[in-house]
């Protein structure tokens, strides 16, 4: 139930298939999302951009299962989901951590809830620290510790436990523009050294194009999905995307769509 | 289905405890020495309404004066030191004590002192009064956004206008929680400087009250001392109202 | 030491020592202008007297009231902070409560005394009972509003650990409404003096409260003076204690 049963080496996680069908969300009488259908791949990265308030952040917690569609399903490896997710790891914009614990004891939650062998799961969370530059910070408590670093607890907490699914809403919309960059180049490390299913949403093209293997673009109330893009540059890609012409007609063409649909109004 | 609903069971919850009460007290036979009926001390509050009404004014006068002579004496020197560190840094032990002594620790003395009447009981609640609005003063003056002060310098503001437009504004809703804290607790005060000493008073109704053992006019004193404390709750939220419309309500 | 250590401890030093000369002064002014009576105001050396004198009743007396404010005190906390956390948990039980809460916060909790003398007689019962009443509201109110303040999105990412409704409380919302209910405890010490001390005066026969009703009565001033200065005693130890106990229960915070 927990989805650790990786009793193995760290980097042995597969991902897990996820599937969203007709799913639809209505507040009231107000319907703010889809019908969207998402198909994720076992191991794929496929992040969801869109305006503010277009639904991005209800498409996630739909996935998680932690809000109940209105309308259609949700189908994990295949099975539907009628609970919350726990094979996940989650990171919200916020860092979410509790003020009260140490950035380790933070982690080590995640040992504590869901009863795994404290040793092993110690081991690596203090391996995640040194991958994710936190040396140090171990013992240190959240208000003591800069806001990037904070999110990097915060990835630190959703891995620990090596779950087949990673969801991230706009994980770095708060951070400033530098750290952004070496946390999104940290993160895609990562990724492609376990191989998790990344379910990832921003409003920042950049990190669509510099993250994804997928990118799809929603449109605004009711939020649905209006295009894919595929993403074919080599990883791991570098700070600066500029170097590759294909970011720049990638981006080109979100911010063309987004234009059509009247998020930007460019004279 | 909003609103009425959300009144609906507060009141229902009011009337339903008191009907319980009515009830236990008529047919349970509780004794009225015990707990009167909410109607035998509705009677009490009408029977002794004279005198229940002057001993609230006697107890209220008190309470004004000493409100405003405390908070009159807490303000300025709460700006003093809220504006120099280092008077807050030599008067933080002071304070701190003055925060921590019960004051009405000194009720008998003040009233060896100054007698029986209205200034032992004005001294009191104005000591009273003064700590919580002096302490929250300081807070109000001391936590300003220095950038603030760079814009009004910047648009040539003198110090009485930096003052009046700026620091005044940004203290203004501590300041005024520290007069709601002190205006209880000058109630407070007041009632107990009037069962150790006083001659008139709610404080001292209530006290014969208990030993004629007439217990309606005990509660009958309650219900009027709730009717003051609601009473100057209304009024200090009229007063934050009209200080503070930026807040909202 | 640098010239910076040196000036804030001349700061620190310098508040209270020109508080204490100006009390003195003052008393001494009255004193000499008015004309008071020797015994109405009695000299600092006279108080430290009447403490040595009496350092045994002031011992006994301080020790009762501080029983009364623990018993009321302890039976508050176990009382407002388990409410709380329903009023907050349960929207039903918040609409129940609040009406009745909100009145009874607007009663002058001292009013209160003579009924409770009443019904519970004399001894310990009654005066932990106003000690009770005085010290509630600040640590319900304080509680509610730190429980409230929990970010819910964290129990989206406890949901997916699989935590158990047991587990959230014990992990998250009792660990994150402490500051707030230590806040709430902290406001309510100087209540609760206040209230063991309001209860001494109209019904006791021991008690700091008792005792300086007592010697004011006798017009033994000194001896007044120094059961006051014992009250205040109380206080600042009863304050300290909630700060040590805050500073150990609570590391991540920052302390004054």
């Amino acid at each position: 139930m927990d989805g650790t049963g990786t009793t193995t080496q760290a980097t042995a996680v597969a991902g897990a298939s996820i599937r969203l069908e007709g799913v639809t969300k209505s507040f009231g009488e107000n319907m703010a999302l889809g019908p969207i259908d998402v198909a994720m791949e076992p191991g794929e990265f496929v992040t969801v951009i869109g305006p503010s308030g277009c639904g991005k952040s209800t498409t996630m917690l739909i996935a998680a299962g932690l809000l109940a569609p209105t309308a259609g399903v949700v189908k994990v490896d295949g099975r539907v989901l009628d609970r919350p997710m726990t094979d996940v790891g989650i990171v919200f914009q916020d860092h979410l951590l509790l003020e009260f614990r140490t950035a380790l004891s933070n982690v080590l939650l995640q040992q504590q809830i869901r009863h795994l062998p404290r040793q092993q799961i110690e081991t690596r969370a203090r391996d995640l620290f040194a991958q994710l530059g936190l040396n140090g910070a171990e013992k240190r408590y959240p208000r003591q510790l800069s806001g990037g670093m904070r999110q990097r607890v915060s990835i630190a907490r959703a891995l620990v436990h090596n779950p087949s699914i990673l969801l991230m809403d706009e994980p770095f919309g708060a951070l400033d523009a530098i750290t952004r960059t070496q946390i999104r180049h940290d993160l895609e490390l990562l990724w492609l050294e376990r191989r998790m299913s990344v379910l990832f949403i921003t409003h920042s093209i950049e990190e669509a194009v510099g993250l994804s293997d997928r990118v799809l673009v929603m449109s605004q109330s009711p939020g649905r999905i209006v295009e894919e893009i595929r993403i074919d540059l080599p990883r791991p890609r570098p700070a600066h995307l500029g170097e590759y012409p294909q970011f720049a007609a990638h981006a080109d063409r979100i911010y063309s769509i987004f234009e059509k649909l009247g998020v930007y109004k460019f004279k | 289905m909003g609103s009425r609903s959300a009144s609906f069971l507060p009141t229902l919850s009011v009337v339903v405890v008191l009907s319980v009460w009515e009830f236990a007290s008529r047919y349970l036979g509780i004794s009225a020495h015990i707990l009167p009926a909410p109607s035998v001390f509705c009677r009490s509050l009408v029977e002794n309404a004279p005198i229940l009404t002057r001993s609230s004014l006697i107890t209220l006068q008190a309470i004004g004066v000493g409100f405003g002579v405390g908070a009159v004496a807490a303000i300025p020197l709460g700006f003093s030191i809220g504006l120099s560190p280092a008077l807050e840094r030599s008067l933080y032990y002071v304070i701190v004590l003055l925060n921590t002594l019960p004051k009405v620790a000194l009720a008998p003395l003040l009233v060896v002192w100054f007698g029986h009447g209205l200034v032992s009981k004005v001294v009191l609640i104005a000591i009273g009064a003064f700590v919580p609005v002096l302490v929250d003063s300081i807070a109000g003056f001391k936590y300003l956004d220095r950038r603030l002060l760079y814009v009004s310098r910047s648009a040539g503001a003198s110090l009485f206008q930096t003052f009046l437009f700026i620091r005044l504004p940004a203290a203004l809703p501590h300041i005024v929680s520290g007069l709601k804290t002190s205006l209880i607790i000058a109630v407070t005060v007041a009632i107990v400087v009037e069962y150790v000493a006083a001659t008139d008073g709610l404080g001292f109704v209530a006290m014969r009250a208990v030993t004629n053992d007439d217990l309606p006019l005990v509660f009958a004193t309650i219900t009027v001392g709730t009717l003051i404390g609601f009473g100057v709750n209304a009024v200090m939220s009229v007063v934050e109202w009209l200080l503070l419309p930026w807040k909202g309500a | 030491m640098t010239m910076k250590q040196v000036w804030t401890i001349v700061l620190n030093l310098f508040g209270p020592v020109a508080t204490v000369i100006a009390v003195l002064a003052i008393w001494k002014c009255i004193e000499q202008g008015w004309h008071i009576p020797r015994y109405l105001l009695p000299t600092p050396s006279e108080v430290y007297a009447a403490t040595v004198a009496n350092v045994g009743a002031l011992w006994r007396n301080t020790a009762a009231t501080m029983e009364i404010i623990v018993f009321g005190f302890v039976v508050s906390v176990v009382v407002a902070v388990p409410l709380a956390f329903l009023i907050v948990t349960f929207h039903f039980f918040e609409r129940l409560c609040y009406p009745l809460i909100i009145i009874l916060q607007f009663i002058p909790k001292t009013i209160v005394a003579p009924l409770l003398l009443v019904w519970l007689g004399i001894g310990v019962l009654p005066k932990s009972a106003l000690v009770m009443l005085m010290t509630f509201f600040p640590i319900l109110l304080e509680s509610i509003s730190g429980f409230r303040l929990i970010d819910k999105r964290i129990f989206y990412i406890t949901q997916s650990m699989g935590a158990s409704r047991a587990e959230e409380f014990f992990f998250v919302r009792i660990p994150g409404a402490m500051p707030s209910i230590f806040a709430g405890m902290k406001t309510a010490t100087v209540y609760a003096v206040t209230g063991a001390i309001t209860a001494e005066f109209i019904g006791s026969n021991e008690g700091i409260g008792y005792m300086i009703l007592q010697a004011s009565g006798d017009l033994d001033m000194p001896l007044t003076l120094a059961a006051v200065i014992a009250s205040a005693l109380l206080g600042v130890i009863l304050s300290a204690a909630m700060l040590a106990s805050e500073k150990l229960l609570m590391p991540w915070m920052e302390h004054r």
